[in-house]
């Protein structure tokens, strides 16, 4: 009798855990919304304070994005000010006064120091990653689960992320970057203190991603996100014949 | 200080400033605005050559030396889904001109214009019209752009100084989402530059634009049809586009094709040399056609082919100076005609050649580019290249030198063989 009760709590047990643990999937999708992704379409205006070798720059940047779509305009510093980025999934395109027309540029061309375009851009990891829940981890005292992604395609930003997502909010809280071989190329933190409406509800929004470069501690980048909101972009706001130049 | 002011489509101008900023004006708190401004102060210096036409400078009055101050205020207003774009240019400049028989004189001219001053309306999300001076280009490659037929090269459109000059463009982009695109495009009035084929007055002249992108925005083609309902500019067919086999490499052409020429070409008429449009009637199909290769890595390079069927033979160009240089009847009609002949480039064949590497030095502030044309049809040639280097949140220093080599009587050897331009650009 013991022993049934033992199995029947056990069998509870797992099924509630079972029941507990979402899926991958679900976990990238919750996390992706926060930094932008699975919304009609976002518009934020972003700072990026790089650090180079002791060198400090800041740049500054209006976004309106969409999906695999970013229209970036810089805003500051000056010499700067009214250049336009038009990414298409990994087309980058560039545009400033006086320019004769748009230029491509490749996607490897960052817009500064260790933030790649993909940052700057909506999050859409569940679209772009397989992912798989590995373990589960205490950080700063917060339950996460951590999530292997490997790229679905070659032309994503990178090649594997290791995901830790709070077990609780769904939000993504630090990222390694990965090379093909799991060489790790840097390290990111998030942080969440905007807020969006979305579908009515109020929902938390990344606010700060601090972003190292795993060999070399002394480049780093902060991005800080100020006031995002969920808008509905057009997909022909992101056709480069319609862009103003 | 003569030519101050001298912009005579200005009224023009300034009623679509004015009708413009009144009327998006009446939007009030919702009207956003943003301005900015670059001043460009530079030194140009030139070693002339000693040229077959006008060797006296008497009548080009090519300055060996300038000064050049030219503030470029740039603003854009949004009300909803109209944008106004504002682009004025003020520039002064003191040049210093040299003749052969030994003077030398020092001349001040500025002028006001507008390089862009436009009103942009997204009426939906397929639908944009847009209308005012504006500068409406595409294309892969970096030399010409032959699949539009509207707007031509300029020698100095490479130069880190050079703002291509707006059109009077009517035009509606037709967009389906980021793919697909029917663009038609109308210049309706005259923007007051020089004729691109001496000699033909303005009318009004349009094409239409298709175009389809892949998803991922790498591959792309085009298609272009255009012309004009006088004889100064010739109906075209163009195409273009660009496929990249690996992410940093990509393919490119773009081209167009015209039923004979409406360009110069010189005649021998009994001992002289005449400027003819002697293609006028031809029924043949000429090709301007460029092709190119670019690699982007940590450097951004492209080489490319330019293939000019109806430019000139070498023969040709030689005929030509002698018309636009030689005492004969024709002479003061041959050498506008010569200077503007109507072809894109004068000779037949070239190679181009760039190079551009960003984020020089150990604290990544050096922007370095390097170009060269070849013009295979007479082996003449031009070098040029550029450092520019940030300087704080402000200031951009820059530094251009170019040189020319060939014969006097060669394309790219007749006009100076030295140029170095030295100065900044102030950005507020």
């Amino acid at each position: 009798m013991k022993t049934r009760l033992f199995f029947s709590i056990l069998c509870l047990v797992f099924a509630t855990t079972s029941v507990a643990a979402p899926s991958a999937d679900l976990l990238l999708k919750d996390s992706d919304r926060s930094r932008g992704g699975n919304l009609k379409g976002i518009t934020w205006d972003i700072e990026i304070k790089t650090e180079d070798d002791g060198e400090v720059n800041t740049r500054d940047f209006s976004v309106k994005a969409k999906g695999v779509d970013a229209l970036v305009e810089a805003t500051s510093p000056a010499r700067n000010k009214g250049e336009i980025f038009l990414f298409n999934d990994r087309a980058m395109w560039f545009l400033k006064p006086g320019l004769r027309k748009p230029v491509s540029i490749s996607a490897r061309q960052k817009l500064s120091g260790q933030a790649a375009n993909g940052d700057i851009a909506s999050t859409n990891y569940v679209g772009d990653y397989d992912g798989k829940i590995t373990k589960t981890e205490k950080i700063d005292g917060v339950d996460t689960y951590v999530l292997e992604l490997k790229a679905k395609a070659k032309n994503v930003t990178y090649d594997q992320i290791r995901y830790w997502i709070n077990s609780t909010s769904h939000l993504g809280v630090k990222a390694e970057f990965l090379t093909l071989q799991g060489m790790i190329l840097k390290r990111a933190t998030f942080e969440y203190n905007n807020h969006i409406n979305h579908e009515g509800q109020s929902i938390p929004f990344v606010s700060k991603m601090n972003i190292i470069d795993a060999k070399f501690s002394k480049n780093k980048s902060a991005i800080t996100y100020m006031n995002p909101k969920e808008e509905a972009h057009p997909a022909s706001l992101f056709n480069i014949n319609n862009v103003n130049r | 200080m003569s030519g101050f002011l001298k912009h005579k489509s200005l009224p023009l101008i300034t009623q679509v400033v004015i009708i413009s900023l009144v009327s998006i004006s009446s939007f009030g708190d919702n009207l956003t605005s943003k301005w900015g401004l670059d001043w460009y102060g530079y030194y140009e210096g030139k070693n002339l050559n000693d040229r077959v036409v006008d060797p006296t400078n008497q009548i080009f009055e090519l300055p060996y030396a300038s000064v050049v101050s030219d503030f470029r205020p740039d603003g854009k207003f949004s009300f909803g889904s109209f944008d106004l774009r504002v682009q004025p240019r003020w520039e002064f400049t003191e040049d210093w001109i040299g003749y052969t028989d030994g003077a030398r004189v020092s001349k001040a001219h500025g002028y006001f214009d507008f390089s862009q001053i436009y009103l942009n309306w997204t009426a939906s999300d397929i639908f944009m019209f847009s209308f005012g001076l504006q500068n409406y280009q595409w294309g892969p490659a970096e030399m010409l752009s032959p699949s539009n037929g509207l707007i031509h090269f300029s020698t100095s459109q490479r130069s880190l100084i050079w703002v291509e000059p707006g059109h009077w463009l009517g035009r509606i982009n037709i967009s389906f989402g980021k793919n697909w695109s029917l663009i038609g495009i109308e210049e309706l009035i005259d923007n007051r530059k020089p004729a691109w084929i001496a000699g033909s007055s303005f009318s009004p002249r349009g094409l239409v634009k298709f175009e389809y992108r892949t998803d991922d925005g790498t591959n792309y083609l085009g298609m272009t049809a255009g012309g004009s309902g006088d004889n100064n500019l010739q109906s075209w067919v163009g195409e273009y586009a660009t496929y990249s086999p690996l992410e940093s490499l990509s393919i490119y052409i773009d081209a167009r094709q015209v039923r004979g020429s409406y360009a110069y070409y010189p005649e021998t008429v009994g001992n002289f040399v005449q400027m003819q449009q002697s293609l006028y009637t031809s029924n043949q199909i000429y090709g301007l056609t460029e092709t190119g290769l670019r690699y982007e890595g940590r450097v951004d390079s492209r080489i490319e082919y330019i293939q000019n069927d109806i430019g000139y033979t070498r023969e040709d160009f030689t005929q030509a100076v002698r018309g636009a240089s030689q005492l004969s009847p024709f002479l003061p009609t041959n050498l506008p005609k010569f200077l503007h002949p109507g072809l894109e480039l004068y000779s037949q064949h070239y190679l181009y050649g760039s190079i551009r590497i960003p984020d020089l030095g150990k604290k990544k502030l050096y922007t370095v580019i390097a170009r060269c044309l070849y013009s295979i049809t007479d082996s003449s040639s031009t070098y040029s290249a550029s450092i520019q280097r940030i300087w704080g949140d402000y200031v951009n220093l820059f530094l251009e030198a170019s040189y020319l080599t060939g014969e006097n009587n060669t394309e790219l050897g007749f006009i100076n063989e030295a140029e170095l331009m030295a100065g900044m650009r102030l950005s507020f």
